[in-house]
């Protein structure tokens, strides 16, 4: 039989499907949303860090004690007879998680999600000892010199030493993080601190160093099943096709509904801002984690243009095709509801517990 | 006649901060005797305490074979920290 048959062998449809991965360069965005990435990105993260030092009265505030078999917030003592609370804690975060996606999409992506968290801080130091975009690409594609090893040598340096004090910190929501301190500073870590210390810091270089939106398009499930927490009245990140099209380059002055072009100038601003690397021009894709990078981007150029805002917004599908917007809907409304009856019942049963327990046999 | 006994095993955890002694009760059961060591329900925090306790009562007292009874437990210094369980007192069939 002739080996050059039309039907492609293993290898070239491997080739084909197989892309490899290319390095995405979010440029920096200001405006509307991007401060409040940052806020967010400064309070989450400002929790994180301080928490484990704070004390109350006399010991330390939040501490999931393993081997006493405690859990300490503040003044609460969580016995393993407690679990029942962390069920419902449970099953109040997954509830909240459908509730504000079916009003919201992809609002946990785009400002709170450690995954997203961590890496614009990554990013940010990137951007402090690389350079804005242009300098990193320029950067990269640059044979490999003395001056380039200098500077990627700090930055991973400089990660490292973050990703080490993001592990320290995480294993010191289980010990007591000032006797941690002492012992890391003595050497004297038991094994298995020293085990999860250096595996908590690996996992924050990897993920937020290197894999960044790997994590969010390959490995986050939430992606996959958004398609089926969203509706027609969910707010979604979109591009105002009608508005938008023909796009093309145009000077200032120019009359676009003369040259018969849409507002979209085509700078692709926006594909370069997206940390997942898309183009939110060709709809909404289940990369799109909801940052609003893209739409803080395009109306910066339409404030320039001096065309309206807007061009790329958070909007419904039903308003884009122009029915009526309904927030309330049986869906939010019945999440809500729940969610609400969990709440209160979880904060009652805190509030009215009894720290006394008592077994009788027979 | 004798008095009917029923010996039970209770374990008490002190879930709080602070030592606690608490006092022990029974209802349910009018003329039951309570027996045991006082001094086992001084429990420090996050302690398990057990205690054996022995119920008595005449059997003239007793309507049924098999009785509810609630054991409560109150700590001595918060009426609030108090807790009813229910066990079960059986007499002669």
């Amino acid at each position: 039989m002739n080996q050059t048959a039309s039907t492609p062998n293993d290898r070239e449809v491997e080739n084909a499907l197989y892309q490899k991965r290319k390095k995405i360069y979010p440029r920096e965005v200001h405006g509307l949303f991007a401060p409040r990435c940052v806020l967010g990105v400064f309070v989450l993260l400002g929790l994180y860090y301080v928490i484990p030092w704070v004390s109350y009265e006399g010991h330390q505030a939040v501490l999931f004690d393993l081997p006493a078999r405690k859990f300490h917030i503040f003044g609460l003592v969580f016995w393993p007879q407690d679990f029942f609370y962390l069920a419902m804690l449970l099953v109040i975060a997954a509830l909240s998680l459908f509730f504000f996606t079916a009003l919201a999409g992809r609002l946990w992506c785009g400002y709170a999600c450690p995954q997203t968290v961590w890496t614009e801080a990554f990013l940010w130091m990137e951007r402090k000892i690389e350079g804005d975009r242009p300098r990193q690409m320029k950067l990269d594609k640059a044979p490999m010199s003395l001056r380039k090893f200098r500077i990627k040598a700090t930055k991973h340096a400089v990660w490292l030493a973050f990703a080490g004090w993001t592990g320290f910190t995480f294993v010191g929501f289980f010990t007591p993080i000032r006797e941690l301190g002492v012992s890391l500073a003595n050497l004297s870590l038991g094994p298995w601190e020293t085990f999860w210390i250096i595996f908590y810091s690996f996992a924050t270089y990897g993920n937020a160093g290197w894999l960044r939106e790997q994590v969010c398009i390959y490995m986050c499930p939430y992606a996959r099943f958004q398609s089926a927490m969203f509706d027609k009245d969910t707010l979604i990140i979109s591009y105002d096709e009608a508005r938008g099209e023909p796009r093309g380059s145009r000077k200032r002055s120019d009359d676009r509904a003369e040259k018969g072009l849409g507002d979209c100038i085509d700078c692709t601003l926006c594909v370069q801002v997206c940390p997942t690397g898309i183009d939110i021009r060709n709809g909404l894709q289940y990369q799109c984690i909801g940052c609003a990078a893209c739409i803080d981007a395009c109306n910066d150029v339409m404030d320039k243009m001096d065309y309206p805002r807007g061009l790329i917004r958070y909007t419904t599908q039903n308003r884009l095709e122009g029915k009526p917007v309904h927030v309330l809907r049986p869906r939010t409304l019945v999440y809500g509801l729940i969610l609400l009856a969990l709440l209160g019942g979880l904060v009652y049963a805190i509030a009215t517990r009894v720290p006394v327990d008592l077994n009788i046999h027979p | 006649m004798g008095l009917v006994e029923n010996i039970y095993t209770l374990k008490l955890i002190n879930m709080d901060e602070r030592t606690h002694a608490y006092r022990l009760s029974v209802e349910g059961l009018e003329q039951a005797e309570l027996v045991f060591d006082r001094d086992a329900l001084e429990v420090p925090a996050g302690a398990v305490a057990e205690l054996l306790v022995q119920v008595r009562i005449d059997p003239v007292h007793l309507d049924r074979p098999s009785s509810e009874i609630f054991f409560i437990l109150e700590a001595q210094d918060n009426p609030d920290i108090r807790i009813r369980q229910s066990g079960r007192f059986l007499g002669p069939s």
